[in-house]
């Protein structure tokens, strides 16, 4: 149950025991996600940058329509969302300021700069919602955000949030997505009378337009009216998800507390399955629907007809016969494996940004199939799988371009998920077709060979690639 | 006091550090704080345009709860232990971010640590509190000369017509690597060698070769400290230069200002001034009809880098006739460079009334673009929107540049302003 006394949510390592450091077979990490309170948080004696709870709250408000997002902090913190206010669609109408803390005010405290750059930003575009993010600084002078928030609350006639991240007390970056829903839906009560209608609420962060297009395609052939959600949203379309029959995730990790708190407050039903990734994991994603929604024979004859249209790729697959490793965020993770199998290809190795109860019945199908298969978890931490890599000799990678760079650079033949729809039936062709590029022409590949080599010292790759994870000493 | 920014266009002291010291071949970063800063430097700097090949990703020390609490200088040394372990590189600069410098970790004594066991790790004090990226560059090259050049350097011989290239920000400068490159070749034609320092084949050698050189060239506000501490320490003089040379006019001013300094023989300049009025003329010759076909005489703004921003308007008033309506300078200029520059635009551009402006917040930057009513926008992607609004021709010149990837163009220097030219006119021609 979802507590909205607390400031914020608790942080992941608390609420589903996450692990954000792990090198070891799926068996043994399944019977410790199953153990609950024998969980053991480890940490890393040598580390990569990555994402923090920050960056991510960020990204999540950047998908959002019509807001005002205030950083509250200094100049550096905001530098993110000059990408993601790039990607996204720049007419969205977001807004973005950084209230711009220096030394001084990291001693003396910096409630009146942030009390102006909300105020900016009210009179600039009277954003209907303003969000307030919070960085480390802010976190370890102690602003009093809310204080400041609250009076200009009654001042202004618009609706201001606090959304409390700081980027060092938890290691799981996905809990910036947490607290950015949870500040979103604590202070939203959605007063407006609720009409249940038979629509689903897609719940949405992340995932690319290909991506929704072919859900919204498979849904309109069901003839599901559905809305995406909190993706391309703004404040006015938000009390729509507390109307929904039900609300399923697209990516249930992303969308755990959005889901839930529709359903404990509001009684929508939250379909927490995995993605619709895969020949099977779409037709399960479906399956859920149809079933929550009385269309099982519906779905049948949908998956009957889009599974039929892939037989061809699947007898012909690029991937059959291959060794292939899979480097992405564990909810597309479990199921891409799926699907790599199912094009015929053998899941080499595995590393995904987290882990944790939310991966149990993915953890457990794995586990029954490849017990001893290596799961990597180690969000950013290149010089880890680079040493994986190197041991498990995979002949293609499949992960985010921000990793699979680097796959390229060690000379493996590699796809990048962004430029690939790899969700619904769809996607199985989509990724068959990237590979069979990727496989076709190494010459991109071969070229980045005569390069200068990778930094990692060849003494790293004679070590164990879990040489610097160690239980944390409380 | 700084205010609030909206759509800040020059981050964090520690995100300009990072990426300077990127720059560099061989040199590592070690950043110490919270885990999201590296990707903050990759998704504010990297993606829009400051991209750097690198042979790792970057090590950080991720600070977490109990380093807040306890502080985090064991976790530091611990840090650089394995960094050093993992990680090739000819120098591990160690930048400390906001946390840990608010929680008072004793960064000097872990870096002292290793420095006594003789692996080359130096430290700059970077928390993006103290400034934003022009302040993390200042403070990167000044810090990066201190550690590396080694001063018993008065005494050191000088090497002839070397020189020394300060003041272009790689990234910050979306065109630096193409810039170092043409003033590499300039130099080279005039008999003298660049110390470019930074990016292709710029190593560990270069810096170390600083003091050697025989004049230090600043092309920015920005380079002016590294170079008065060489004048103190080295006894290198410096030049400092009111911007990049863009076009035939400001280039060749720029190899004569040059020729005062160093003996350039005289027929070397002529033959350089000869070609080049010859290939000026006729690649103005042939883009008239283009010109008033198109319509290129515009009004025009320009935003972006005061180093930059100067030499591009110089070259669109005084070769292509265009009037300057507003220039806008998003470096954070001292007052007393506001002054001379406004003092130097007046005695310039009195013609034109153009409007000066000193900004860096979105909407004071628009604002003064829309009161000019400019036919031509000249700026970063975030200008572009604006343009799109208004329909009004748009080339990006500054960071962030988002849409593109810049390897090596360049608009300074003689190839330069033809680059400049087709592509302004390309622009122009498409939003007809």
């Amino acid at each position: 149950m979802i507590s909205f006394k607390g400031k914020s949510i608790p942080v992941r390592e608390k609420r589903l025991n996450t692990l954000s450091a792990y090198l070891g077979s799926t068996v043994s990490l399944l019977q410790e996600i199953r153990s609950r309170e024998d969980v053991k948080q480890r940490i890393r004696t040598f580390s990569e940058t990555h994402a923090d709870d920050v960056i991510l709250a960020l990204k999540f408000f950047s998908g959002l329509r019509n807001v005002g997002i205030v950083v509250h902090g200094p100049r550096g913190c905001a530098a993110a969302s000059l990408y993601f206010a790039s990607v996204r669609q720049p007419e969205n109408g977001n807004h973005w300021m950084v209230s711009n803390l220096e030394e001084r005010d990291t001693i003396m405290g910096g409630e009146e700069k942030l009390r102006e750059a909300i105020l900016a930003l009210h009179k600039r575009y009277r954003p209907p919602l303003i969000l307030v993010v919070t960085t480390p600084v802010v976190a370890i002078n102690n602003d009093d955000v809310f204080a400041v928030i609250a009076e200009l609350s009654d001042e202004l006639d618009t609706k201001i949030l606090p959304v409390y991240v700081d980027g060092f007390t938890s290691q799981a970056a996905i809990g910036g997505y947490d607290a950015a829903a949870y500040a979103l839906l604590k202070q939203l009560p959605f007063e407006r009378e609720v009409v249940k209608e038979k629509g689903v609420a897609v719940l949405s962060v992340n995932e690319n337009a290909a991506a929704l297009t072919e859900i919204k395609r498979l849904l309109a052939a069901l003839g599901i009216p559905c809305q995406v959600l909190p993706q391309g949203s703004g404040l006015q379309d938000l009390p729509a998800a507390a109307g929904a029959a039900v609300s399923i995730a697209l990516n249930r990790d992303e969308t755990d507390v959005f889901g839930r708190v529709l359903q404990e407050v509001y009684q929508v039903d939250f379909l927490s399955v995995p993605p619709p990734i895969g020949i099977a994991g779409t037709y399960q994603w479906l399956a859920a629907l149809g079933w929550a929604l009385g269309l099982q024979a519906e779905v049948e004859a949908l998956h009957a007809a889009e599974a039929e249209k892939l037989n061809n790729i699947v007898q012909n697959s690029s991937l059959r016969g291959k060794t292939v490793y899979v480097s992405l965020p564990a909810a597309i993770a479990w199921r891409t494996v799926n699907l790599v199998q199912e094009l015929g290809g053998q899941v080499a190795g595995l590393t995904v940004d987290h882990v944790d109860e939310l991966h149990e019945q993915e953890l457990a199908e794995l586990a029954a199939r490849q017990p001893e298969l290596p799961i990597h978890v180690g969000p950013g931490q290149i010089f880890e799988q680079m040493n994986l890599l190197r041991q498990t000799k995979p002949d293609l990678y499949i992960g985010l371009a921000e990793d699979v760079l680097w796959a390229a650079k060690a000379g493996i033949v590699a796809v990048a998920l962004e430029q690939t729809a790899i969700f619904g039936y769809r996607g199985v062709a989509e990724l068959n077709r990237q590979s069979r590029k990727a496989f076709a022409n190494q010459a991109f590949i071969r070229q980045l060979q005569t390069v200068p080599e990778l930094a990692y010292k060849e003494t790293w790759y004679q070590k164990k690639a879990n040489w610097h994870i160690k239980l944390e000493v409380k | 006091m700084a205010r609030f920014i909206e759509n800040s266009r020059n981050h964090c002291a520690l995100l300009g550090a990072i990426q300077t010291v990127q720059a560099i071949e061989g040199f590592l970063p070690i950043i110490h704080s919270t885990a999201g800063c590296g990707i903050q430097e990759n998704l504010g700097l990297g993606k829009n345009g400051g991209s750097q090949s690198r042979g790792s990703v970057l090590p950080s020390s991720n600070v977490m709860e109990k380093q807040i609490v306890f502080g985090g200088a064991s976790r530091l040394r611990e840090q650089i232990k394995n960094t050093l372990k993992v990680i090739k590189a000819d120098a591990y600069v160690v930048l400390s971010g906001c946390a840990t410098e608010l929680v008072g970790d004793d960064i000097p004594a872990m870096v002292k640590e290793a420095r006594e066991q003789g692996y080359p790790v130096l430290y700059l004090q970077a928390p993006g509190f103290k400034g934003d990226v022009h302040k993390g560059y200042e403070a990167a090259v000044k810090g990066i000369i201190e550690h590396v050049a080694g001063f018993t350097l008065t005494q050191r011989r000088k090497t002839a017509g070397l020189v020394n290239i300060l003041g272009i920000i790689p990234g910050q400068d979306v065109f630096w690597q193409g810039d170092l490159l043409v003033l590499e070749d300039l130099l080279g034609q005039v008999g003298l060698k660049a110390n470019t320092l930074f990016g292709v084949g710029q190593t560990v050698e270069n810096w170390a070769a600083i003091p050697d050189a025989e004049l230090n060239l600043v092309f920015s506000p920005w380079g002016r400290k590294a170079a008065q501490y060489l004048q103190d320490k080295a006894g290198t003089s410096y030049l400092e230069l009111s911007g990049l040379p863009v076009g035939f006019e400001a280039t060749y001013r720029f190899l004569q200002v040059l020729a005062e300094f160093f003996p350039i023989p005289e027929h070397l300049l002529q033959a350089v001034y000869e070609r080049e009025t010859k290939r000026q003329d006729y690649y103005l010759n042939r883009l008239t009809d283009v010109y008033f076909t198109t319509g290129v005489q515009r009004e025009f703004a320009v935003v972006g880098e005061s180093a930059f921003v100067l030499g591009v308007q110089d070259f669109l008033t005084n070769t292509l006739g265009m009037i300057p309506k507003v220039l806008v300078f998003t470096d954070d200029l001292a007052a007393e460079d506001q002054r001379n520059l406004i003092e130097k635009a007046n005695r310039e551009l009195a013609p034109f009334a153009t409007e000066i402006v000193f900004h860096e917040d979105q909407q004071q930057i628009f604002e003064s673009i829309l009161r000019n009513e400019v036919e031509l926008i000249l700026g970063s992607s975030l200008e572009k929107s604006l343009s799109e609004q208004q329909q009004i021709p748009f080339l990006p010149i500054s960071f962030p540049v988002t849409d593109q990837i810049l390897l090596s163009r360049s608009y300074i220097g003689f190839n330069g302003a033809v680059t400049l030219m087709e592509d302004i006119i390309r622009q122009i021609r498409a939003g007809r």
